[in-house]
């Protein structure tokens, strides 16, 4: 019993691509159930609103522009996964483009955003001490968890076009992709979520 | 019975103890004997009851030297000198029918010969076995592969009686009586070209990669290293997933299992057999280890610059090695290669044919008729001459001057053909092409008419299939016409092609990278695969290799033009991880700073 698990475990450890497909489903489900939950407490009337700094026309557009390419790369490798078993054809091709609008628009994103979400303490906070941090905890650490992801899912696609690695390197380097995916999915779901909790007063 | 269950016939030993003790005693010597050898342990698991039972349900009988149809010629082996301390006469012989062998015996001719026989030496003894049958005479052979089933066939085939005396180990046979043989006596390749081997018949065909053959036979490999046989000559294709009918995993005989690894029904399969080489696959996304087989980029003539197709022989259609054989690259059956195509969502390089012969059709739906009846009905009227083909005889001309006039004017069409430019022997060879097509079909008229004799279905007419075309008589009765609409029986039948398996240096990709086959007009996707055949066709059907496949023309294209900008994204992507790279760190260390100044103010 405990050998046939450990084996199950070995062989799943070296395979991380075959349970992807289950993790993503019940991470998806997952990070939908904890929202919606938090929501409803939100909506019980959980904390006092505070009064935040509004955002200006160029960060919301670039925060648009990341959220369609992250939507239109979550559609087409999560639904391709999960109902046609693999990335081929079409899906594989705009998929492809979304990577190009994705790559992009993080590095503008991280330019725009980057200071609204500093988790650098008093000496760095800016020159206003009386107006408020424009996010609290949540979507800071979320930000810089999918600039994290993102940044892994760029360089693990690019070092992929690079005659470097054979196809044991190309398989954990499309290991590390899907997952970085599926994390900065989540990361940016949470994050959208506490933007228009935020913007809903609600927080 | 019970001792030839467990001796070997032609055992030297067996006969000395028959001689002395008698076969009873020898019997229930060597089942009360408690050594460890093989007779022994045999004897243990000999159910004489079973094995009686088992012969009644089959209709089978034991023949020993005492019956009085024991075929009296086998005492002469008990005087023959002994061949590797084998020999004598068998302990008895186990007989299926209700013919007497002693006189089926009496008037017998042993065929038999080596396994790894020739297409020839089987011909051969095929019909040597079918001409004594047919005069009466039994046929004594082996039941060997080779010449001995050779014989065996060809006895059958003339309804002759034949004694085959084959004994198989059962502890050889699996539950389902299947035996998988894995070669041991390894036959010589020449033997195994015979039958399988190709040729290219086109004079620019192979592209630059001429030398080495086949990698794995410039190795030291031989064809059974890989192409395992099984009795009947079931012999592993060596194709991924295959599943022989022994049951027995092959996995390890194809190309991934043996260079990567695979898995079967049965176990996981670990590559590397006889030291091959592990490929690297450096930056080949492993996509394409999902949707191209391994033979698609490392098998058979290298895809050509022009996107043509080669017109290629095989020993088994154009018999290779035999003296009738053609050098001739039109010499029909028109086989090309390579036409990638795809086979259980995979793609393989192939070899296509497109189908040549009489038929009747009813409807759109075509049947081949009797080749032997249509040679019958059509060899006066066709007058094919050993010297001559098929083609020549119905579709040759000769251009007259008027005819060259017309084309190149008046001065030039008396010029010699060796003087005249290329563009000029481009026109001519149109005109040739245009009037043999004519001619053809001119003629074709006659053997069609004549066929009418041999059409049994009501509503069918004859038909000539040949180049994915159908030719059938017009509404007048007279003239040919091609019929507009694709018929089934006129599509090609391709067949997935293996070697000559080119050096790694050589594969597709290996020196264009991902462009070789990712730009627009790649040979890959482009090359055009135009139908081949007997009739001459000014403008035989021709389509892309892509479609062929049944690739979605589209997105082909989008996807190969998409690699346009490969390089430019290529250094874009890298800008901006570098630039994102830099954000995060630049606040890691804004981080790790105010985490500092709350230590310091707590």
């Amino acid at each position: 019993m405990f050998n046939d698990l450990t084996t199950k475990l070995a062989d799943i450890l070296h395979h991380p691509g075959r349970i992807f497909p289950a993790v993503v489903a019940i991470v998806l489900i997952a990070t939908a159930a904890i929202v919606i939950l938090h929501l409803f407490m939100a909506l019980l009337g959980g904390h006092a609103a505070k009064q935040r700094r509004r955002f200006n026309l160029w960060e919301k557009l670039v925060y648009l522009a990341a959220l369609v390419s992250v939507a239109a790369l979550a559609i087409t490798s999560f639904y391709a996964v999960l109902r046609l078993g693999g990335m081929h054809g079409w899906w594989l091709f705009a998929h492809m483009f979304g990577a190009g609008a994705m790559t992009g628009t993080l590095p503008l994103l991280a330019l725009t955003w980057c200071g609204a979400h500093c988790c650098c303490g008093a000496t760095h906070r800016p020159a206003n001490e009386a107006e408020p941090p424009r996010f609290f905890w949540i979507p800071r650490v979320m930000f810089w968890l999918f600039l994290l992801a993102g940044l892994v899912l760029i360089l693990t696609t690019m070092v992929s076009m690079l005659p470097l690695f054979g196809s044991e390197g190309l398989e954990v380097l499309l290991n590390l992709h899907r997952y970085a995916g599926l994390l900065a999915v989540v990361a940016l779901v949470i994050h959208l979520y506490c933007v228009l909790l935020q913007r809903a007063q609600l927080r | 019975m019970a001792l030839a269950c467990v001796v070997e016939a032609g055992d030297l030993r067996i006969r000395e103890r028959l001689r002395a003790e008698g076969a009873e005693a020898v019997w229930a010597s060597v089942r009360a004997s408690t050594t460890d050898d093989a007779w022994s342990r045999r004897a243990a698991l000999v159910d004489l009851a079973s094995v009686e039972s088992l012969a009644r349900r089959h209709g089978l009988r034991f023949v020993v030297p005492s019956d009085p149809e024991w075929p009296s010629a086998l005492a002469d082996l008990d005087g023959s000198e002994p061949v590797q301390q084998w020999g004598g006469a068998p302990l008895g012989l186990w007989v299926k029918g209700s013919a007497s062998l002693a006189e089926l015996a009496a008037d017998a001719v042993a065929v038999v010969g080596c396994r790894a026989s020739t297409a020839y030496g089987e011909r051969v003894a095929t019909e040597l076995a079918a001409g004594l049958a047919e005069g009466g005479t039994t046929v004594v052979s082996g039941g060997a592969f080779g010449i001995d089933a050779a014989a065996h066939r060809g006895a059958l085939a003339a309804d002759g009686p034949t004694l085959p005396k084959t004994r198989y180990r059962t502890l050889r046979m699996s539950a389902d009586k299947k035996v998988f043989f894995d070669v041991v006596k390894t036959p010589a390749d020449n033997t195994c070209y015979y039958c399988h081997t190709a040729r290219f018949a086109s004079t620019d065909a192979a592209g630059d990669w001429t030398h080495d053959e086949d990698v794995h036979l410039r190795a030291g490999m031989t064809c059974s290293d890989c192409h395992r046989n099984g009795i009947e000559h079931d012999t592993v294709r060596g194709f991924e997933g295959e599943q022989h009918s022994t049951s027995a995993s092959v996995a390890t005989l194809s190309c991934r299992g043996c260079h990567l690894d695979d898995k079967d029904e049965v176990a996981r399969v670990v590559g590397g057999r006889l030291g091959a080489p592990k490929p690297l696959h450096r930056g080949l996304p492993t996509i394409h280890l999902e949707l191209l087989s391994c033979t698609a980029c490392h098998s058979g003539p290298q895809l050509d610059r022009d996107k043509q197709v080669f017109r290629v022989q095989t020993a088994m259609a154009h018999g290779l090695g035999l003296p009738t054989h053609s050098l001739n690259a039109d010499s029909e059956p028109g086989i090309v290669a390579p036409v990638i195509l795809k086979s259980d969502g995979v793609l393989y390089p192939h070899r296509t044919v497109w189908p040549a012969f009489w038929g009747e059709m009813q409807g759109t739906d075509v049947k081949p008729l009797s080749p032997q009846a249509v040679y019958d009905t059509l060899r006066t009227t066709l007058r094919v001459r050993g010297n001559s083909t098929f083609t020549e005889t119905l579709g040759k001309v000769t251009l007259k001057a008027e005819d060259k006039a017309a084309v190149l004017g008046e001065e030039r069409a008396k010029v010699a053909p060796a003087e005249l430019t290329a563009d000029e022997r481009d026109k001519l060879a149109q005109l040739e092409k245009t009037k043999s097509a004519e001619t053809f079909r001119e003629k074709l008229s006659a053997p069609l008419k004549k066929l009418k004799t041999l059409i049994q279905t009501p509503d069918a007419q004859p038909v000539y299939v040949s180049g994915g075309r159908v030719y059938r008589l017009g509404q007048d009765g007279e003239t040919v016409e091609v019929l507009a609409e694709q018929v089934a029986a006129a599509q090609p039948y391709s067949w997935k092609l293996a070697h000559d398996v080119r050096p790694a240096r050589w594969s597709t990709g290996a020196s264009g990278g991902c462009y070789e086959c990712h730009s627009l007009g790649s040979p890959f996707f482009d090359s055009q695969v135009t139908a081949v055949g007997p009739a001459p066709d000014v403008e035989p059907p021709s389509e892309r290799m892509a479609e062929l496949a049944g690739l979605d023309r589209l997105r082909i294209d989008t996807w190969n033009l998409s690699f346009q900008g490969r390089a430019a994204f290529k250094w874009f992507g890298f800008a901006s991880a570098g630039i994102v790279g830099l954000v995060l760190l630049s606040f890691v260390f804004l981080g790790i700073n105010g985490l500092g100044g709350f230590a310091r103010r707590s």
